[in-house]
């Protein structure tokens, strides 16, 4: 089996491809059969908006890549072809190749999450022992197919460093909600719509929908739940839904769970603050809130840059807020590892990788 | 075809006119649409998707930084709520491009002038095979069409005896031009690099001091040196980077928009090249390249790939192929060779690399190009024959207008230019000026408008030849100003007056041509073509109507072009009418030039 880590951003120019970059060196070292790709496009030489240059993506002999057809016309490394698959993008087939020859590449991978994982099992199959997904923008959608994330955030995300810090305080916690226990694992077990569970009597009550994002979905929930005590979604809680849910329960929280596919569902559906604050009031009536999948966050990256707006040339230069502020403030702030690669180096990101990962001597 | 059921949503309330067209297209081809209002939220947007189940989403949003993650989160929604796997989905915008849609997590992305049709193709599954790459375009035809028959019996009877005439006088004389180019022909053709060398030997000897010391000890002419073999491989790299992005934009929006050409000629092949590559991805249909003064006035030619530091490129061979090799296969590539020392060498290397047309004019190179009368009439008819030989057609350019020559003495000069390249075989296109030329500077024709003038010079013309017409050059010289906006409308709106007057082709500046102050830049280029596209847009197939006054100075063009050719006739030798100022006098503006003069030699034939 591969470890498989994503490198989940909380915005354009938030340090993924530097993080990426960072530990595919370190971890190299290893003699292990390291693999790469990326749910969007990364390692161009600028940046597509902003038009500043972007950090590359070096790789070296013997790393497993998946990536579109016309990325590796632009890039310099040698190859040979592993694979073509039939996952599209709008750059072409996806390819999975080895690298002959050390060389820059440019990584456009499949960015819809069962493409991804399709792709991750190839990559598995090609004797990955550690597979890197190098995420896109904001997006953590498709990152429910790894192990553990790595999140990028920084000044391109908030130059406010207090906000920054908040909301990633948020973000971590709504990463960091308790896992289902092996019943209620098996409770939900394939069940793919919101679904009302009596978990004694084993009663299942399946609404017609996956998603919770009206209010006729809140109402069914509410009208019934009084005969349940565990209310199961499969798919994406929207902020205002979770709200209304909350509210309209209310104290008859107590003793019931709300038990969710992945913190993603969760934290798709709001701003963290927001999201996790409904959380923390269904557990102040006495309600529980789980994950049937953890997906644990590794480490918080944080990146002092920010693509600073002129408006006097109508264009982008490079801006940084205080990166020793940013990098402490968060590390008092949030309870897991954090770095600021560029300026501390990786010591404590492959530490902690680490720690989840053991790789073979 | 199934019918596919397609949610159009407008992320960007006041961008969704795209959306609508493609609403609009999509029903065409009978599918489903369902346009949603602008103002909703994502997960408003992503509940009627999951209750409309359908085939395709089709987002519009135009671009800016912070808007990536809007889109992205949308993207997650979307993947989230399950629906992401069971659903094709395209982002279409202003700065939208395939990278950015792969980066956003879409599954194509439609920039700036998408067509409905790539949408739909996209919606229905199939492979877009877009029309408007560049290496799809189709090159225009200018000559097509016409045949040429005179419409004034009395002007063309004129002509004939003209013809005849020049005929007479060049048949049994020569120059070091002809002679040359009857050697550059046998080294291009030669494969022996022996005989080569002896026949770049002979060449030399036929040419100036300056050329000759290029042929014997490789020195090169002050301001001029070879490109350098890295460069080279870096102009590979660019044209092979540039050529692969490049989409084709059409400046033409009717049918009877004239064909435009831009003017070319940096110095430096490869910063040539780079502005024809700018000029073919605004929609520029043919190009024209421009040597530097001094090569009209220097006899002989010089060899390799040579950048020169001032305005006007070198015309050698290796020059010119690579400059050919760089064009788009649609692009109309014309060599200039009217009014020098080495015409019909130039006119050779032009057809045997390839070109479509080139320019020829004796009267105009005589009297405002500086080259000798006599060795520029007997260097001409060799040309023409050349011409004819690789079937390129060849404008006449009236460009002495700007000294000062009446248009009517000018038009009399290139119709007898034009006979006599359809006596040899040739086509020739009437290029008549197009701007404010001296002469109404002086009579006043313009102060009124700058329609009815050039209106009267091309009724007059088509009331005398059915033959093709490409305004020159550039179309409205001398009315535009150091201010680019004003540049830029003053070049369209005389190439909407082409357009309504059925001209075939137009020859137009870029924007800081007339007081550029140092080389044209890029951007100036695209100001013209722009504007010239806007102006096609705007008018379409509405005419410009000009005054009255146009048919009557029509009338009066063509009537004094009959007196000057009757005078021509009545001199007896055309070019003793060019000494004598009869197409063009000094008071005029036209002097004979001394390029040349008496250099003609006596052709002795082989034994």
């Amino acid at each position: 089996m591969s470890f498989i880590i994503g490198i989940a951003g909380t915005a354009k120019n938030t340090g993924k491809t530097t993080t990426t970059s960072t530990i595919l060196n370190e971890l190299r070292k290893n003699n292990i059969k390291i693999g790469l790709t990326g749910i969007g496009y990364d390692g161009e030489e600028l940046d597509n908006i902003t038009g500043l240059p972007k950090p590359r993506l070096l790789l070296k002999k013997g790393m497993i890549v998946a990536t579109a057809q016309k990325c590796l016309s632009v890039g310099t490394a040698g190859f040979n072809v592993l694979e073509t698959t039939d996952i599209s993008t709008p750059l072409g087939k996806v390819i999975i190749i080895e690298v002959t020859q050390e060389g820059l590449v440019v990584i456009a991978g499949p960015n819809k999450g069962r493409e991804l994982r399709l792709i991750l099992d190839k990559m598995t199959r090609f004797s990955c022992d550690f597979i890197i997904v190098d995420g896109a923008l904001n997006r953590i959608a498709p990152m429910v197919e790894t192990d553990g994330l790595i999140l990028a955030t920084g000044a391109a995300r908030n130059s406010n460093i207090n906000q920054l810090v908040e909301e990633t305080v948020y973000f971590y916690k709504i990463f960091n909600l308790p896992s289902v226990t092996k019943e209620e694992k098996d409770l939900v077990k394939g069940l793919n719509k919101i679904t009302l569970i009596e978990r004694h009597q084993k009663n299942y009550f399946a609404l017609d929908y996956a998603v919770l994002i009206d209010k006729t979905a809140v109402s069914q929930i509410v009208s019934k739940i009084f005969q349940y005590n565990t209310i199961y979604v499969p798919s994406l809680i929207s902020q205002s839904s979770l709200k209304e849910l909350s509210a309209a329960i209310n104290k008859s929280w107590k003793g019931k769970t709300l038990i969710v596919k992945d913190s993603i569902k969760l934290a798709t559906g709001g701003t963290p603050y927001e999201v996790y604050s409904k959380v923390e009031e269904i557990l102040s009536f006495g309600g529980n809130i789980k994950v049937e999948k953890s997906i644990p966050i590794i480490a918080i990256s944080v990146n002092p840059f920010y693509p600073k707006y002129r408006f006097d040339i109508n264009n982008y230069e490079p801006g940084f807020i205080d990166s020793k502020e940013l990098y402490f403030s968060m590390r008092n702030a949030v309870p897991t590892t954090v770095v600021d690669v560029k300026r501390y180096g990786c010591f404590d990101l492959i530490k902690a990788i680490k720690s989840f990962y053991k790789p073979r001597e | 075809m199934q019918k596919k059921k397609v949610v159009l949503v407008p992320l960007d309330p006041v961008h969704d006119i795209g959306l609508k067209m493609i609403k609009r297209g999509l029903e065409q081809s009978g599918h489903e649409t369902f346009l949603l209002p602008p103002d909703l939220s994502q997960e408003e947007i992503i509940k009627i998707i999951i209750d409309c189940n359908p085939d395709v989403v089709l987002v519009s949003r135009t671009l800016g930084y912070g808007v990536a993650e809007i889109l992205g989160r949308f993207i997650d929604l979307m993947e989230v709520s399950g629906v992401r796997e069971k659903v094709k989905i395209a982002i279409g915008g202003m700065a939208i491009n395939p990278e950015l849609a792969a980066e956003l997590g879409f599954d194509a992305g439609f920039g700036p002038g998408t067509s409905v049709e790539e949408a739909i193709a996209f919606v229905e599954n199939r492979e877009y095979f877009a029309e408007s790459t560049i290496e799809k375009r189709v090159k225009k035809e200018i000559i097509k069409g016409y045949d040429y028959q005179f419409k004034n019996k009395v002007i063309e009877k004129q002509l004939d005896l003209i013809v005849d005439s020049i005929l007479d006088y060049v048949e049994d004389k020569t120059s070091t031009a002809i002679l040359r180019a009857q050697i550059r022909k046998q080294i291009l053709e030669s494969e022996n690099e022996r005989e080569k060398q002896k026949l770049r030997t002979d060449y030399s000897k036929l040419c100036d001091d300056t050329i000759k010391a290029f042929y014997e000890s490789q020195k090169f002419r002050e301001k001029t040196r070879l490109l350098t073999v890295e460069e080279l491989i870096d102009l590979d790299q660019y044209i092979i980077h540039v050529s692969s992005k490049m989409k084709a934009i059409n400046i033409q929006h009717v049918d009877k928009n004239p064909v435009v050409f831009i003017q070319y000629g940096t110095g430096c092949p490869f910063m040539d090249i780079a502005h024809i590559k700018a000029c073919e991805a605004w929609g520029a249909d043919g190009v024209v390249h421009f040597d530097p003064s001094w090569g009209a006035r220097t006899e002989g030619l010089l060899e390799g790939h040579i950048t020169h530091e001032e305005d006007g490129s070198v015309i050698t061979y290796e020059n010119l192929k690579i400059i050919k090799d760089s064009l788009a296969p649609s692009t109309l590539w014309q060599v200039r060779a009217h009014r020098g020392l080495n015409t019909p060498e130039i006119v050779l290397l032009a057809g045997k690399i390839g070109a479509d047309l080139t320019k020829i004019n004796i009267v105009y190179g005589a009297l405002g190009g500086g080259t000798d009368p006599e060795r520029l009439t007997v260097d001409a008819v060799e040309a023409i024959k050349y011409a004819a030989q690789f079937g390129m057609a060849y404008d006449v350019v009236t460009n002495e207008e700007l000294c000062g020559v009446p248009a009517y003495k000018a038009f009399a000069g290139m119709l007898i230019v034009s006979k006599l390249g359809l006596r040899l075989g040739a086509k020739p296109i009437l290029q008549p000026l197009f701007c404010n030329s001296p002469e109404v500077m002086v009579s006043g024709q313009m102060n009124d408008n700058y329609v009815d003038f050039n209106a009267a010079k091309i009724i007059s013309l088509r009331n005398i030849i059915n033959a093709p017409i490409w305004a020159g050059a550039p179309i409205g010289f001398l009315t535009q100003t150091e201010d680019r906006v004003q540049s830029s409308i003053m070049t369209a709106l005389h190439a909407s007056l082409a357009s309504s007057l059925g001209v075939d082709a137009i020859s137009i500046a870029s924007a800081d041509e007339a007081f550029s102050g140092g080389p044209i830049s890029v951007s100036a280029r695209i100001d013209t073509l722009q504007a010239t596209q806007a102006s096609f847009r705007f008018f379409g197939n509405a005419d410009i109507v000009p005054t009255h006054q146009a048919e009557k100075w029509a009338k009066e063009i063509e009537e004094n072009i009959e007196q000057v050719l009757d005078n021509v006739i009545r001199r007896g030798n055309f070019i003793s009418a060019l000494y004598e100022g009869l197409l063009g006098s000094r008071e005029e503006g036209a002097y004979p030039g001394r390029a040349g003069k008496g250099s003609v030699m006596k052709n002795i034939p082989e034994d």
